[in-house]
C-alpha cells in the first residue's frame, strides 16, 4: 500500500496543484468478498497510470487515487472512512446504475461552527476533532462516513456492453470509456458535503432534514439562494423550496469562496438581447455555434428578420433555411431568424450569409431549459465558409420572437457578456442545477450545466474535466471551504488564516509574547533575544521596568546572557532572613548587571532604593 | 451551452450487427442478476419495457418515513443515512446509439431517466460515432 501511495503522490504532484499543507486521511474500506470487485483476480495488463496487475487491484487503485486527490486538498484530524464496493448494480442492456455514493450520517451540535445546522458526518468530525461514530460504536451509527458502490458489470453481456470504465489514473476519456476517477471525485464530493438533504418527494417534500423532530437546515442548504424570491432556502417554506428547486438560472450558490473564485474559472456568457419591443425585451442565454466566428464582447446589433426559403425536400417549412433564402432583400444587412430542424445548423447559417445577413439566430424546435450549442455540419466546405456569427435560442424564446416579429420590428444584439460568467448570475454567484420539468435528473446538489468551463459537480461527468477540484480549474474545493472545510494544515481545529502556528498543532493558541507566532512554533517565546533552546527561562518576566513590591524603579528590565531578566533574577532571590540580607542580595544582583554593562550606576541606585524601601 | 457530445460508442453498432446476424430472442436473461436485456429482435437498442422499468426501480431503496435520529451522551445529535439518500450515477443507451448520463439522489428521477429511449435532454452524451473525442453538439 505504501508503494502505491508513493506512486499516487508522484502522479498527483504531476497533475494537480496540491494545497500546501493539506492533511486528511481517507481510508478506503474494501467491502468486497473474495474474488469479487476489488478482489477480482482476473489478470489485467498494467496501464501507464495504473500499475495494478489484476482487475480488482486496478479498481482499488482508482478508488485509492481518487481518495488521495481529495486528501491533497482538505484537512481533518479524523480519518474519513469510505466503505467501498465494486459489484453488481442495477443494469440492463440499455440502462444501468454506474455507481452510487453518499454520506452515512448528518450531525448537529452546539459546538459546531453553525448551531442547529446539519453537517455531513465527515465534516462534523472535523468540527469537533474526533470521530463521532467510531468503529465499534454501539449507538447504531454507521462506522463509515461515506459509502460508495460501483457497478462491476458495466461492459459485460447484457449490461451496457458498449460502455466501460477507464481505470487509468489519468484524466482521459478513451473512446467508449468513462473515467472512473472523475466519477469517484464527483461522488465522494457528494458524501463530503456537496449535497442537501431537503426532502424532494413524498409527504415531507420540501422539508428540511430531520423533519419533524429537528427540522434544521443542512449546511449546504444554507448557501442556496433564490434570486427571484431573494431568499435563502432556510428562510423559505417547504412549498417555496419545492418551487425554487426548479427555478432555472435563478438558483445559485452563495458563499464567499466560490464567489471570489468564480471569475477565474468561468468564462464569459454567450448572450442574446432583445432591445425592442419592450414586450419581449431582455437578456437570454444563447447556444454557441461551433463554426464561424466567435461571439464578440462588442455585441453585434441589428434588426431581426424572419428568413424565408422554399418548402421542399431539403426542408419542409418556409422558415427552416435549408435552401437559399427567398427574401434576400429583407435579410441583407439584418439578423436572420430561422427555425431549427431538418438540416444542419451550419447549412442554415450559410444560406442566410449568402443572402446578406450579418448574423443568424436559430430558434429551437424542442422545449429545453437552456439552449444547447450548435455543432458543425460535418461538411468542412460549409463550416469553413461561414464568416458571420450565429446563436441558438430556446423554443420559448423563439416563440416570443415570433410574437414580436408579428407585431412589428424587433431589434436585437448578439455577443458575449463579459460581466456575466457562464454558469453564474450577475453577482458572480455560481448557478445550481435547477431544471424545469423539461429535463429529468438531479437538481440543487449540483452546479448548473451552463457553467463553462465544465465543473466536476455538474450533474454529469464531462470529458474536459482534469481531476483538479479547485480554482482556476474547478469550484468544488471552494464550495467545501464555504461549508466549513477550512484549511487547517496542523489539524488543530484552528483555521490556517488565524492560526498562529499553521504547521504545529496548538489548539490553545498560547502566545506568551503576543507576537505573530504561537509558543508552539516560536523559537523565542518571550521575545528576549535569547533563543528558547539556550534560554534559562523561555517565559521570562518581560515587564518594561524593574519593580520591587509596589516600587517602580524606572530602571529597564534588562536581559542577562542566560536569558533571564532582572525581574526573573529578583524573583529568584526569594525570602531572606531579614530585610538587610534582602537588600544585600539585590545589591549583589545590580552590581553584576552593572559590571556586565546592562545598567548604569543611576539605574542600579534606583533599583536598590526600591529594595531598601520595601 | 457546451459541448456535451463527444467520444466514441462504436460498440453499439458492432453489437447490433452481431446480434442481427442471427435470430435473437427478444429478451436475454442476465446471469446472476435476473434482469432482462433491452434489445429488439434485430438486436437494436430500444427503450425499457414496463417490466424492465419496474425491475430497474427495485434496486432503489425507499427513504424511511421517519428519520433515524439519536441524541448522544456527548450532546450532539445524529441522523443516520442509508443508501436511500445516496446519489446515483445512471447511464442510458439512447436509440441513436449515444449514451447519456445523469447523477441524481432521487430514485424516481433515476428510473425516469433510464426509461427514456431518446436523447431529449441536455445531459452529457457519448455519441456512437467512432474516433471522435471532441465532436460538437447536435449538428441539426
Amino acid at each position: 500500500m505504501k508503494t502505491i501511495r508513493t506512486f499516487f503522490a508522484l502522479l498527483i504532484a504531476l497533475v494537480v496543484p496540491v494545497s500546501a499543507f493539506a492533511n486528511a486521511n481517507i481510508v478506503i474500506v474494501n467491502n468486497d468478498p473474495p474474488n469479487v470487485g476489488f478482489n477480482d483476480p482476473t489478470p489485467a495488463a498494467p496501464l501507464a497510470t495504473n500499475p495494478g496487475t489484476t482487475l480488482g487491484q486496478q479498481r482499488l487503485n482508482a478508488f485509492e487515487y481518487a481518495a488521495s486527490l481529495w486528501e491533497a486538498q482538505i484537512d481533518s484530524p479524523v480519518n474519513i472512512r469510505v466503505r467501498a464496493n465494486f459489484g453488481p448494480l442495477g443494469c440492463t442492456a440499455t440502462a444501468a446504475t454506474l455507481g452510487s455514493a453518499g454520506a452515512r450520517g448528518i450531525w448537529f451540535g452546539d459546538d459546531f461552527r453553525e448551531p442547529d445546522t446539519w453537517y455531513h458526518v465527515a465534516l462534523a468530525n472535523k468540527q469537533v476533532g474526533f470521530d463521532l461514530a467510531p468503529v465499534g460504536n454501539t449507538t447504531g451509527d454507521d462506522e463509515v462516513d461515506i459509502a460508495a458502490s460501483f457497478n462491476a458489470n458495466i461492459g459485460t453481456t447484457g449490461c451496457l456492453e458498449t460502455l466501460g470504465w477507464h481505470l487509468g489514473l489519468d484524466p482521459s476519456f478513451p473512446p467508449g470509456k468513462l473515467n472512473l476517477v472523475a466519477v469517484l471525485l464527483h461522488e465522494f464530493a457528494h458524501g463530503l458535503g456537496f449535497s442537501t438533504f431537503v426532502q424532494r418527494t413524498g409527504p415531507n417534500a420540501g422539508q428540511n432534514a430531520g423533519y419533524p423532530t429537528y427540522p434544521y437546515p443542512d449546511v449546504y442548504e444554507k448557501h442556496i439562494f433564490d434570486s427571484t424570491l431573494n431568499m435563502f432556502w432556510p428562510d423559505m417554506t417547504a412549498a417555496q423550496r419545492l418551487t425554487s428547486r426548479l427555478n432555472n438560472l435563478k438558483l445559485a450558490w452563495d458563499g464567499p469562496n466560490v464567489r471570489a473564485n468564480s471569475g477565474s474559472v468561468l468564462g464569459p456568457t454567450p448572450s442574446f438581447w432583445v432591445d425592442s419591443p419592450a414586450s419581449i425585451a431582455g437578456w437570454s442565454l444563447v447556444g454557441r455555434a461551433q463554426f464561424g466566428p466567435a461571439l464578440s464582447a462588442t455585441p453585434l446589433s441589428g434588426e431581426l428578420v424572419q428568413g424565408l426559403d422554399a418548402a421542399n425536400t431539403a426542408g419542409p417549412s418556409t422558415t427552416d433555411g435549408c435552401t437559399a433564402l427567398t427574401n434576400p432583400a429583407a435579410v441583407a444587412g439584418k439578423v436572420a431568424f430561422l427555425n431549427r430542424g431538418t438540416c444542419g445548423f451550419a447549412f442554415k447559417v450559410k444560406n442566410a450569409q449568402d443572402a446578406g445577413a450579418i448574423a443568424v439566430i436559430i430558434g429551437d424546435n424542442a422545449a429545453s431549459d437552456n439552449p444547447a450549442d450548435m455543432g458543425p455540419s460535418g461538411d468542412p466546405a460549409t463550416d469553413n465558409a461561414i464568416t458571420i456569427p450565429s446563436g441558438r435560442v430556446t423554443l420559448a424564446r423563439a416563440n416570443a420572437l415570433r410574437t414580436g416579429l408579428a407585431a412589428g420590428p424587433v431589434f436585437v444584439r448578439l455577443g458575449i457578456d463579459p460581466l456575466r460568467r457562464a454558469g453564474a448570475d450577475e453577482l458572480g454567484r455560481v448557478l445550481l442545477y435547477a431544471p424545469t420539468s423539461f429535463v429529468s435528473g438531479s437538481s440543487t446538489s449540483h452546479y448548473d450545466t451552463t457553467a463553462t468551463r465544465d465543473l466536476l459537480m455538474e450533474p454529469s461527468i464531462n470529458t474536459t474535466l482534469t481531476h483538479n477540484v479547485s480554482a482556476p480549474f474547478d469550484l468544488t474545493l471552494e464550495q467545501f471551504r464555504d461549508i466549513g472545510w477550512y484549511p487547517d494544515a496542523d489539524v488543530d481545529l484552528v483555521e490556517d488564516n488565524v492560526d498562529n502556528c499553521v504547521n504545529t498543532a496548538n489548539a490553545d493558541q498560547a502566545n506568551y509574547d503576543r507576537d505573530s507566532q504561537g509558543d508552539a512554533c516560536d523559537s523565542d517565546d518571550d521575545n528576549d533575544g535569547v533563543a528558547d533552546a539556550a534560554d534559562a527561562n523561555p517565559f521570562s518576566n518581560m515587564q518594561a521596568t524593574v519593580t520591587v513590591g509596589t516600587c517602580n524603579s524606572g530602571s529597564p528590565n534588562v536581559v542577562f546572557p542566560s536569558g533571564l531578566t532582572m525581574m526573573d533574577r529578583l524573583a529568584a532571590i526569594g525570602p531572606q532572613p531579614n530585610h538587610g540580607q534582602f537588600v544585600s542580595a539585590v545589591s549583589a544582583l545590580t552590581n553584576e548587571a552593572k559590571a556586565l554593562g546592562l545598567i548604569t550606576g543611576a539605574q542600579k541606585g534606583a533599583i536598590e532604593a526600591c529594595a531598601a524601601s520595601k | 451551452m457546451k459541448n456535451r457530445v463527444f467520444a466514441v460508442m462504436a460498440g453499439v453498432c458492432l453489437l447490433a450487427t452481431a446480434l442481427a446476424a442471427a435470430p435473437q430472442p427478444e429478451k436475454i436473461t442476465v446471469e446472476g442478476q435476473g434482469l432482462t436485456v433491452a434489445v429488439d429482435p434485430q438486436g437494436a437498442p430500444r427503450g425499457l419495457t414496463a417490466q424492465e422499468i419496474r425491475r430497474f426501480a427495485e434496486q432503489f431503496k425507499a427513504r424511511p418515513s421517519v428519520p433515524r435520529i439519536a441524541t448522544h451522551s456527548h450532546g450532539r445529535t445524529s441522523m443516520a443515512l442509508d443508501e436511500s439518500y445516496d446519489h446515483h450515477f445512471v447511464a442510458r443507451l439512447n436509440l441513436d446509439g449515444s449514451v447519456s448520463f445523469v447523477c441524481t439522489d432521487e430514485p424516481g428521477e433515476a428510473v425516469a431517466f433510464a426509461s427514456q429511449a431518446a436523447p431529449t435532454d441536455t445531459i452529457m452524451r457519448l455519441p456512437r460515432a467512432a474516433a471522435r473525442q471532441t465532436v460538437a453538439a447536435e449538428r441539426e
